[in-house]
């Protein structure tokens, strides 16, 4: 692992100059910023994210309301910046779940093959093929609210991807002559999985697990706009958002309230954008062959 | 090569067949989740204060109280009739309720593809033809702005700028409630009122389309400007593509007839993939424009626990993705004759 390490940084410190580069260092900064701010939110929060009336309702931004208000007089900048641990707090979970259940069953099914590989196929294809926030809200409307219901909920939609790349790894890491050798020393199927075959697909996770990460922002953002998963007061963009929206589409009050939904709209874009940079740069660095091809 | 048309139609049949254990698993796993799910559809519907008895005759009319093979077998019987059971909620055929909304979403969904399709083409081959300048750097920008933005988001931002700000377009449902919506050919308004030969309808409903058409096509079109991107240097590089260039061919013509054709395989695979990323932005894009599409429709059913109409809009869903994935493989298949399984 430590040679692996050593070979990335190597890679990445002749890189830092390039687009690739530099799309990890504004990446990185903006996820590191991001995870500072969720760890450090009770310190920066002026006051109780979940707490009614702690201004008078819907106050414009100002010195001390640095965000303004909502209807019931949250202090919007707290609840942002308390939103950042909700969406990260899931996000981890949900990366979590998704990697914990689909990468071993990956490998078992790669590694074995026959009708178990068939069948883990065929389930994972036609969840893939399905629409992802359409079975996300299934699932979370079944489970109900909650912080782990909503993870679990995102996370059904990213099993199948790392099941795919892990199974399609393992097939072609299982006929390598290193796999044969420790096959023919007599290691027994699950040591030969753990250690010869995790290592080497393990390297194909961390660019899924960038991508993924924007991707279940946006898929949890959507879940709590349509009011699945995570359920006020309990901070987050998304629910912000929607909040907004339904008192400006019930009270027609539409400009006045402008940074209710604007403020954290841009809390998520950010984050997003963060995470797709570091995503892709890290892919442009970790697959120099795919990188040549495009460029 | 006289063998070559029959060969196209087992591939489609092969193809047909392959789908339809998809579907089924699909159709099984949404009966099993929303029977382990806590929460009783009897109850939901009751409300709080029914009394127990109440709700046990309830359960008992609904079928609830039947053995779980039986409801499965019941549910299977009900997709293969096709009318998907009758919904808890409104007690009529779930198909009766959907196949409305089902055009709706239908509309809303096309345009929407198309408005992705001219946007990713365009700035993918942009960006392609000028990879490494300033205007491939604004498409790649472009791609992820566009997939950063929530869709509710950008959504609520044009309602207020084109709807409430300009006054230019209404924000939201698919037809004034005041002018009769055209006669039901095809359920698309666009379609039925030119077919019943009324601009004047046509004219409306397309305002009505602009925005959440717009909204959700431009949030798919950055993932395809860059796949076409992607896909285009790629076959810029190949042998025949320099060959060409070596002979004289116009750069234009290069780019086009030999990049773009030869990159059209990869593309037309990969915007039927995004077809499913597709139908999820309109389940938000119907929630904020309220459309009474389907989507917006799951919405609803779902909080009340109406199994019947949540299999039938999923099994409907799980149908259209598998109709698009087909349809793919076959213009795949007539646009490379070398596809063939």
């Amino acid at each position: 692992m430590g040679g692996d390490l050593r070979r990335t940084w190597a890679a990445l410190r002749s890189e830092l100059f390039t687009i690739s580069g530099l799309r990890i260092v504004i990446g990185l900064t903006i996820v590191v910023f991001y995870v500072l701010v969720a760890v450090l939110a009770p310190v920066l929060s002026p006051f109780d994210p979940e707490k009614l009336g702690v201004g008078e309702m819907l106050q414009t931004p100002d010195s001390t309301y640095h965000f303004g208000t909502t209807y019931l007089g949250y202090d919007l900048y707290s609840r942002t910046i308390y939103g950042t641990r909700t969406a990260l707090e899931i996000v981890l979970m949900a990366t979590l779940i998704a990697v914990l259940i689909g990468v071993p069953l990956g490998l078992i099914s790669g590694y074995l093959g026959g009708w178990l590989d068939r069948i883990l196929v065929l389930i994972m294809d036609s969840v893939y093929s399905f629409p992802d926030l359409i079975l996300a809200i299934v699932i979370a409307a079944v489970l109900g609210s909650g912080l782990l219901n909503a993870a679990v909920a995102v996370s059904v939609v990213y099993i199948p991807q790392y099941f795919r790349v892990t199974r399609n790894h393992t097939l072609s890491v299982r006929e390598e002559t290193f796999v044969e050798a420790a096959r023919a020393l007599g290691a027994s199927k699950l040591d030969i999985i753990r250690r010869y075959i995790f290592p080497s697909v393990s390297q194909s996770i961390p660019v899924i697990l960038t991508v993924n990460s924007a991707d279940a922002i946006l898929t949890l953002a959507g879940l709590s706009f349509l009011g699945f998963g995570i359920t006020p007061p309990k901070p987050f963009w998304g629910l912000d958002i929607s909040e907004a929206w339904r008192y400006m589409t019930m009270t027609r009050d539409y400009p006045q309230v402008w940074w209710w939904t604007a403020i954290p709209g841009f809390a998520i874009v950010i984050l997003i954008v963060g995470f797709t940079l570091l995503g892709e740069g890290l892919n442009d660095i970790l697959n120099p062959q795919l990188r040549e091809s495009q460029r | 090569m006289g063998r070559k048309s029959g060969s196209l139609l087992n591939y489609i049949i092969v193809r047909l067949l392959l789908t339809l254990p998809m579907v089924f698993i699909l159709l099984t796993l949404v009966f099993v989740l929303l029977r382990v799910a806590p929460g009783d559809p009897a109850s939901a519907m009751l409300g709080g204060h029914a009394s127990t008895e109440v709700i046990e005759e309830l359960r008992e009319q609904m079928g609830l109280n039947d053995p779980i093979l039986v409801q499965y077998g019941r549910y299977l019987a009900d997709v293969c009739r096709g009318d998907f059971g009758i919904s808890f909620r409104f007690k009529v055929p779930v198909w009766d309720l959907i196949r409305n909304r089902l055009s709706a979403t239908l509309e809303l969904v096309t345009c929407g593809f198309i408005v992705a399709v001219i946007i990713g083409l365009s700035v993918g081959v942009f960006s392609a033809n000028r990879r490494g300048k300033i205007w491939d750097f604004l498409g790649d920008s472009y791609g992820i702005l566009s997939y950063a933005f929530p869709i509710f988001w950008i959504g609520i931002m044009a309602q207020l700028l084109f709807g409430v700000y300009l006054g230019w377009l209404p924000t939201s449902g698919r037809f004034p409630g005041v002018v009769i919506p055209p006669a039901t050919h095809t359920g698309l308004f666009l379609i039925d009122s030119l077919l019943e030969g009324r601009l004047d309808k046509f004219l409306v409903a397309l305002k009505y389309l602009v925005l959440p058409s717009l909204i959700l096509g431009i949030a798919i079109s950055g993932i395809f400007a860059r796949m076409v991107r992607t896909n285009m240097l790629q076959t810029l590089k190949a042998d025949y593509v320099v060959a060409a260039r070596a002979r004289g061919v116009k750069e234009r013509w290069v780019s086009l007839r030999h990049g773009l054709r030869n990159a059209l395989v990869p593309v037309v695979t990969m915007l039927g993939l995004q077809f499913a990323v597709l139908l999820g932005g309109a389940v938000l894009t119907e929630t904020t424009f309220s459309w009474p599409g389907l989507a917006s429709f799951l919405v609803q059913r779902l909080l009340e626990r109406d199994y019947p109409s949540v299999q039938g809009i999923v099994t409907v869903f799980a149908l259209m993705v598998a109709g698009v994935s087909i349809v793919i493989d076959i213009i795949n298949a007539l646009i490379d004759p070398r596809i063939r399984y």
